[in-house]
């Protein structure tokens, strides 16, 4: 199963993630990867050759947008921010999902909280 | 040691072939990761050794990270939003295990469409291919259905019968009756509910409009009876309506009623004139009566105790209705009983004369249904081969969905359930196709229909009924969901078991491998193999079909008119009469301008019909009864043979002295005169009709002519002619050779048969060019069905080599890149390319000449001038289907050597 969402959430739900994560702040591609696996404790692992392409996608898409910044005392870095129209996909894609996730808690009760 | 990452990445990472500046970019952002992932593990407390390849453990596969990123980079929205995978993410979309119910199935079409949207290309394809086949076999199975298996439509038709006489000497076991053997066997079998007899009746109408010449039918009483029709308006025959002295009444058929009398309801009681004689209208038969053959109208005979009591004219016809629960073996029996009885009796009539009893509908269908059959089996290969066609497709494409199917399963689906959806969609490719197939039939059907003569409307049973209806509906839906089991089947099981820790894997491989090839080829091999077969069957059947039109008939048919007429024989009772007005009109016609030369004759050649009498000759004892000496016999006026450009061989023909007073003279044909004579001279020889001395004088052989071919299907026969003057039939064609364009005298010839005789009509008005047209149209449509049903095949079957071809280069770009790399030329690739392709042509050619010798015995049937051993078509039409394969395969040989061994090495 793990890898079945592994690959679901590659394909289709990572989006969601990246662009909540760039949501407040920009951030870079290793700070991304990181987060994911730290938020999910592990459950959600993100490789370099699936990471990288998927946020050039997005950013062809116009969702995101990266942008090189050299801070003091920080090696220049690429860092991604959300854009409007990736702010509309986000509200769209959490509304999806929420109503999936509570048809699911209906049908199955799967809420741990 | 500190690593240099952006070092590191670009000695690994193969070049993207992006603008140099996103590739510095690319670069340096995965750099930036790793290194960041290394002073991670290094601040967690890592060595720097395990530092070191914790980050470099970050990417493992450096072509799949390049794959990945060129597609990222060369993707577009529009791409990335079609891309198959993009689907599966819908949530609420993953059907339940393994269930079937409607709403999974309703779930599979929604998702079928959206697929088969998604790749027009392969769907368009498919759907030609599939409409081709379907439509070829609707159109088909309408015509099949139409003149085969329900041309009759009379209540329990299996109950009707034919009844012929079987003549053991001539192994004819379809002869005509005698009048008074068919009231024997009426009167004493124990089988039939109703046993009836008809003749053949050509009829002059007059007394309303137009002098008209009909086909009509004399029949029993019982005739409607026994086909178990009553008429839509009035009364059928009463009982005895057709004995001595009762008042003459006729049945005319819908299509009569309709077009002669414009569907007159108060027509019941009127009277009309045939051949001269006032007839009572007394019913009117319902549209579908259409029995015997032609018939326009139907009247009773008279039986007048000589008529009776004749055993010698075998020119009726006879059928049946069986008691119920009786079968026709039985009915066999019964009257083979009864003609052993009757051979005992009147020996000299009816020995070797026996009965024979088919289903009417088998018998009916007989000269048609081998000929349907040879064309639903080629119609039934086409759509084979459609069918291997899109299974070649769907097999090329499954490799391409494995992913999306392996993510399916890995979600929870089961093999049945992906199974059931891939089908859907092979379903509903076909059904597409079906629908369009029909439409193609639909059109087919009505243009066949445009280019068939009136005649066959009237004389071939059932072809009115012709259209693509119903039943050919409910046929073609069937054969679509077949279809679409069939070719879906193979790919989907395919494509249902892909292995799926492989397929999940990054950059795992998108096939399966050698199992699919191996069916590829299997199918192209039975598609090659198939379309040989079609091709060498229409090429041998087209090839037959112009020795047919090369074959010397015998006659010069240029420039040459023809009608019919029938003089009455109420009005004409006398011999000299009928004389008298044959030789009258063709003084005059042969003395209009534009008319070269002009004769009568009683049968056309190649108009089939045909007469045939046995005689006896000078000096020879008689032969026993049952081998009698049978011959052709035609009547002609002097100019005949002149007229027809007919070769005299040897003697003379006949002249204006040979009348009725004149000794009795005959010609006879090469055949006749070398059968009987083959040492002698046949010229003075003398023969007379078998029958009573007194009436049936001898006829001294005064010329002999060439053969002449009187049908196409059947050897040559003895004829013998004889002057009309000396046996004057009513009913003769005209035959005028002309200086000009034939059909321009039609009005002039018409007015001088209106001049001698106002109320006397002309009929079937046609050049002999159109008299040998018509007798070669089966063959033309045949072989014309065939040739364009080998035609789709050829075509469908270059589609699917080239795709094939095509599919195997692209899945071997890796192979081919090694080789070019390893210092194949490109010549190399091309030859190995088009030599894995020709192998499966050659093979499959191999089993398809196999094949052909077979399809070329049964064609022979049904075409007897179609050579089996036929080696230039064999080999000729071998080699066009190689050439076209050929051109198949190199097409995408062709591409391969395009391949870029370091782009196809880096790939994949």
């Amino acid at each position: 199963m793990v890898r079945a969402l592994d690959k679901e959430l590659k394909k289709g739900s990572t989006e969601m993630l990246i662009m909540a994560l760039v949501e407040d702040r920009p951030r870079h591609g290793y700070e991304i990867a990181k987060l994911i696996g730290e938020r999910s404790d592990g459950v959600l692992q993100f490789h370099v050759a699936s990471l990288y392409p998927l946020l050039y996608r997005m950013e062809k898409r116009g969702w995101i947008k990266g942008q090189w910044v050299e801070k003091a005392g920080q090696r220049r870095r690429r860092y991604y921010k959300l854009t409007a129209a990736g702010q509309k996909v986000l509200a769209e894609q959490r509304t999806t999902w929420n109503d999936f996730f509570a048809a699911l808690d209906r049908v199955a009760r799967i809420t741990t909280s | 040691m500190a690593q240099d990452w952006q070092n590191y990445v670009r000695r690994h990472l193969p070049p993207l072939r992006l603008g140099a500046e996103r590739e510095i970019e690319i670069v340096a952002e995965l750099a930036e990761h790793l290194e960041a992932a290394y002073e991670d593990a290094l601040a967690e407390g890592a060595s720097e050794e395990q530092a070191n390849a914790r980050a470099l453990a970050l990417v493992s596969d450096w072509q799949l990270l390049e794959c990945e990123l060129s597609r990222a980079e060369h993707s577009t929205f529009a791409a990335w939003r079609n891309s198959s995978d993009g689907d599966l993410i819908a949530p609420s979309h993953e059907p339940k295990k393994g269930a079937f119910t409607m709403d999974s199935l309703f779930k599979d079409i929604q998702y079928s469409l959206r697929v088969l949207l998604k790749n027009p290309g392969v769907s368009v394809i498919a759907v030609i291919a599939l409409a081709l086949g379907i439509g070829a076999n609707t159109a088909v199975f309408s015509i099949v259905n139409a003149l085969v298996l329900r041309p009759l439509a009379f209540p329990e038709v299996e109950r009707i019968a034919a009844v012929y006489e079987d003549v053991r000497s001539d192994g004819n076991d379809r002869h005509e009756l005698t009048v008074a053997n068919y009231l024997d066997l009426r009167a004493q079998n124990q089988t039939f509910e109703h046993l009836a007899l008809y003749r053949w009746w050509s009829v002059n109408l007059t007394g309303t409009g137009e002098p008209e010449r009909l086909q009509g039918y004399l029949v029993t009483a019982n005739l409607p009876d026994a086909l178990g029709m009553k008429p839509a308006l009035g009364r059928s025959f009463l009982p005895d309506e057709d004995q001595a002295g009762k008042p003459k009444s006729v049945i005319l058929t819908h299509g009569l009623w309709q077009r002669r009398f414009g569907g007159d309801a108060n027509i019941i009681g009127q009277t009309i004139g045939l051949n001269g004689v006032a007839h009572t209208i007394v019913g009117v038969m319902p549209p579908e009566f259409n029995y015997p053959r032609g018939a326009e109208l139907i009247a009773p005979f008279e039986f007048t105790p000589q008529l009776s009591a004749g055993r010698g004219s075998h020119s009726y016809l006879a059928i049946g209705r069986l008691k119920p629960g009786v079968a026709v073996e039985q009915a066999q029996n019964d009257l083979a009983a009864i003609a052993r009885r009757l051979e005992q009796q009147y020996p000299n009539e009816n020995a070797g004369r026996g009965v024979k009893v088919y289903p009417l509908l088998a018998d009916t269908v007989r000269l048609y249904k081998a000929a349907s059959f040879v064309l639903m089996a080629a119609v039934g290969f086409v759509l084979l081969i459609a069918c291997a066609n899109v299974a070649n497709l769907l097999l090329a494409r499954a490799s391409v969905r494995f992913k999306e199917v392996a993510i399916r399963m890995a979600m929870g689906a089961n093999r049945r359930r992906i199974v059931q959806q891939l089908l859907t969609e092979s379903v509903i490719l076909a059904l597409i196709g079906g629908v369009l197939g029909v439409l193609l039939a639909i059109w087919g059907v009505s243009a066949l229909k445009a280019a068939l003569p009136a005649e066959v409307f009237q004389f071939v049973p059932g072809i009115n009924n012709l259209v693509v209806n119903r039943q050919a509906l409910w046929f073609t839906l069937a054969l679509s969901v077949l279809t679409g089991l069939l070719f879906g089947i193979t790919p989907a099981l395919q494509a249902s078991k892909p292995d799926l820790n492989e397929t999940l894997k990054e950059g795992g491989k998108t096939s399966a491998g050698g199992k699919r090839h191996r069916l590829l080829s299997a199918l192209v091999v039975a598609e090659i193999a198939l379309s040989l077969m079609l091709l060498i069957g229409a090429g041998l059947m087209m090839k037959g079909f112009l020795n047919l039109l090369k074959a010397n008939p015998g006659f010069q048919g240029e420039n040459v008119l023809t009608m019919s007429l029938m003089l009455p024989r109420a009005k004409y009772p006398e011999a000299p009469q009928r004389a008298n007005f044959y030789q009258e009109l063709l003084r005059n016609v042969s003395s209009l301008p534009g008319v070269e030369s002009a004769a009568v004759v009683n049968y056309l050649p190649l108009g089939m019909s045909n007469s045939s009498n046995s005689f006896l000759i000078e000096g020879r004892p008689a032969p026993p009864p049952g081998q009698e000496w049978n011959g052709r016999y035609r009547v002609c006026s002097p100019q005949y043979f002149e007229t027809m450009g007919i070769t005299l061989l040897k003697g003379r023909a006949f002249n204006e002295q040979d009348n009725a007073d004149a000794p009795r003279v005959a010609i006879v044909n090469e055949t006749l005169a070398k059968h009987f004579w083959p040492a002698e001279d046949a010229i003075g020889k003398r023969i007379r009709f078998d029958g009573e001395p007194e009436r049936n004088p001898w006829m001294q052989i005064v010329g002999v002519i060439a053969d002449v071919h009187h049908d196409l299907n059947s050897p040559m026969r003895p004829e013998y002619y004889l002057p009309h003057a000396q046996d004057p039939w009513n009913s003769m064609v005209l035959v005028a050779r002309t200086s000009a364009e034939p059909t321009a005298l039609t009005p002039a010839i018409r007015n001088e048969v209106l001049a001698i005789d106002r109320d006397q009509p002309v009929f079937d008005i046609r050049t002999m060019q159109q008299v040998r047209e018509r007798a070669t149209i089966m063959h033309r449509f045949s072989a014309g069905l065939f040739g364009l049903f080998a035609a789709i095949a050829l075509l469908l079957a270059a589609v699917g080599i080239y795709g094939v071809m095509s599919y195997q280069v692209s899945r071997r770009t890796h192979e081919i890149g090694v080789r070019l790399a390893l210092g194949a030329s490109r010549g190399n690739v091309l030859t190995m390319v088009i030599r894995r392709g020709m192998l499966l042509a050659v093979f499959g050619t191999g089993i398809g000449l196999i094949g052909a010798a077979g399809i070329a015995k049964a064609l022979k049937a049904l075409m007897a001038e179609l050579v089996v051993a036929d080696v230039f078509t064999f080999v000729a039409v071998s080699l066009l289907l190689l050439a076209v394969a050929f051109a198949a395969c190199f097409i995408p040989a062709f591409r391969a050597t395009k391949v870029d061994p370091m782009a196809a090495l880096r790939c994949e």
